[in-house]
């Protein structure tokens, strides 16, 4: 269960460069649930997306995750929760290390770090299984620089990071977006499989409008720093990628809005 | 001339032992942390004169050393933590830090420079024939420099040692997978100034005298050093990368002696070492290649 409430975050506060970017957001989001963050450029959504990883503090507020209040923990301590993987392939994984080494630091993300070895037998048998279930062939590639791997191969490879020990909340920003359109599909698919065999909490921030129908249970849209329309599962049915196309266009008009809200 | 060359090949293997730390020093900061750092101009004389003070103060040479590391090890933390939450640039830290540490080292010696009786010396107390026998020394600092990089590399390959590394990796990423990345930079700043430090503490017991300038001019040696070595050794896994410094520096000082051997001026040797620094910098550029030795 996660609960944000009341947040905001201004960039650049008293300059002229200065921007509001989450102008009060409430979002509940119970335990199993696979909500889709949608929304033009601008909106908000990989703020609220870094608001929660604790990339970003925010100026008010708070964020709850099962119960502990986590807005003032910082980003690295708030990893053992929360996982997240980027839009960037360059991003979510270290590219001068190897498969292996990537996978053991998403594995201490939860379990912390003393001055044991590394890499064992045990831990390589473990990411042999969590990689295969990926079909990109790199648990024969442990030993493989990271570098050396496709765009695609790296996102499979932060996609088994983030969920090498479930977290308890999953964010994933547009992280299919920069792969090309069989490899997106690809690793979607290996996506929304994990997510389904354990039950992440997750958030998905995307453009992807026929995704987001197909894979999320729940729909949020954004626009200028708030929450404009909350898409339940009853209510997702039926819905087809022209209707959210609709609904995006008429973003302004109030009347609409209100009923979205109220349903 | 050869044969001046050949004659000194011992005593320079020697020297360039010691000074393999240096460049270690420079290697952790630069290679696994990717945050540049030149603290060692400072935390190598600190080694030293710390030695030099405490020794012919009475203190025996194995708690003076140890002290003397101490002192490398916290030079460096105090930069990095300037680095980090000052917002200071690293090189600008290291800089501070350095200048700082010149005015400690006459505070600590109590005048610019100070003879270090050969019986005061850690070689001394293990045996009076190492500091007499060449071939004694080398076999120690050799073994030594092997014990220092099995223990580096075996540190490397630990949870926090590979976390370290994630860190120079990929600085974003490491947050987000649990790293606390200032405590890291601190503990990698504080680990390689204190090898610094101890290279400081042994070029003092073996040449016999600390001096404040000691350290004047050896960041550039340690980094011609580091360049040398990772052209030859590579840096492709963690144990090359580690390697590397050391074969660098044996190289360098021993490229360093065949050049004054065979006529070239002491006074120009710095220009030289920095040129050769720039221009393995600027060749990746000026040749257009994207993977240079030297590259971030």
């Amino acid at each position: 269960m996660i609960a944000a409430s009341g947040l905001r975050k201004v960039f650049n506060l008293g300059t002229a460069t200065e921007l509001l970017a989450i102008a009060g957001v409430d979002l509940a989001v119970a335990a199993g649930e696979f909500v889709a963050v949608i929304g033009g450029n601008g909106a908000g959504k990989s703020t609220l997306l870094n608001l929660l990883a604790g990339d970003y503090s925010c100026d008010e507020g708070t964020i709850v995750i099962d119960g502990s209040d986590v807005t003032r923990t910082p980003e690295h301590v708030r990893a053992a929760w929360v996982a997240r993987i980027f839009q960037d392939p360059m991003l979510g994984t270290a590219a001068a290390l190897t498969v292996e080494e990537n996978l053991t630091l998403a594995l201490m993300r939860a379990q912390g770090r003393g001055l044991r070895p590394a890499l064992t037998s045990t831990r390589r048998t473990r990411f042999r299984e969590s990689l295969s279930g990926l079909r990109l062939g790199l648990e024969e590639r442990l030993g493989t620089v990271v570098s050396t791997l496709s765009g695609g191969q790296r996102q499979a490879l932060a996609l088994a990071m983030a969920t090498v020990t479930p977290p308890k909340l999953l964010l994933l920003d547009e992280h299919t977006a920069a792969l090309d359109p069989r490899t997106s599909e690809l690793v979607m698919e290996a996506t929304v499989g994990i997510v389904a065999k354990a039950g992440l909490t997750t958030l998905m921030v995307t453009h992807n409008m026929e995704h987001a129908l197909r894979f999320a249970s729940r729909i949020v849209m954004m626009d200028a720093g708030r929450i404009v329309a909350d898409i339940g599962s009853a209510e997702k049915i039926g819905l087809g990628v022209g209707d959210l196309i609709e609904r995006f266009r008429i973003r302004d008009d109030r009347i609409v809005l209100r009923q979205t809200r109220q349903a | 001339m050869i044969d001046t060359f050949i004659n000194l090949v011992p005593i320079t293997l020697v020297q360039s032992l010691i000074y393999a730390f240096v460049a270690l020093a420079i290697m952790i900061p630069y290679r696994t942390l990717a945050l540049p750092d030149l603290t060692v101009e400072g935390s190598l004389p600190l080694g030293g004169c710390m030695a030099a003070a405490l020794l012919t103060a009475g203190l025996d040479p194995w708690s003076g050393t140890a002290i003397a590391i101490l002192a490398g090890a916290a030079a460096g933390m105090v930069t990095a933590l300037i680095h980090l939450y000052f917002q200071v640039p690293s090189l600008l830290a290291g800089i501070l830090v350095a200048t700082m540490a010149w005015s400690v080292d006459l505070r600590v010696m109590a005048m610019p420079n100070k003879a270090v009786p050969a019986e005061l010396s850690l070689f001394d107390w293990l045996s009076p024939a190492i500091l007499l026998d060449i071939r004694l020394q080398m076999a120690l600092l050799g073994a030594l420099v092997c014990a220092v990089l099995a223990g580096l590399l075996a540190f490397y390959r630990t949870e926090i040692g590979l976390s370290l590394r994630c860190v120079g990796a990929n600085a974003r990423l490491a947050p987000a997978l649990g790293v606390n990345r200032r405590r890291y930079v601190v503990v990698g700043f504080g680990l390689a100034n204190a090898l610094a430090a101890l290279g400081g503490a042994l070029v003092v017991q073996t040449q016999g005298y600390a001096d404040v300038t000691m350290g004047f001019g050896i960041l550039v040696n340690g980094l011609a050093a580091l360049i040398i070595g990772e052209a030859i050794v590579g840096r492709s896994s963690i144990t090359r990368q580690v390697v590397a410094p050391v074969v660098g520096s044996v190289i360098y000082y021993q490229l360093v002696s065949l050049g004054l051997a065979t006529g070239l001026n002491p006074s120009d040797l710095k220009f030289l070492t920095g040129a050769f620094v720039l221009v393995t910098l600027a060749l990746p550029l000026i040749t257009g290649r994207s993977r240079s030795i030297v590259g971030t």
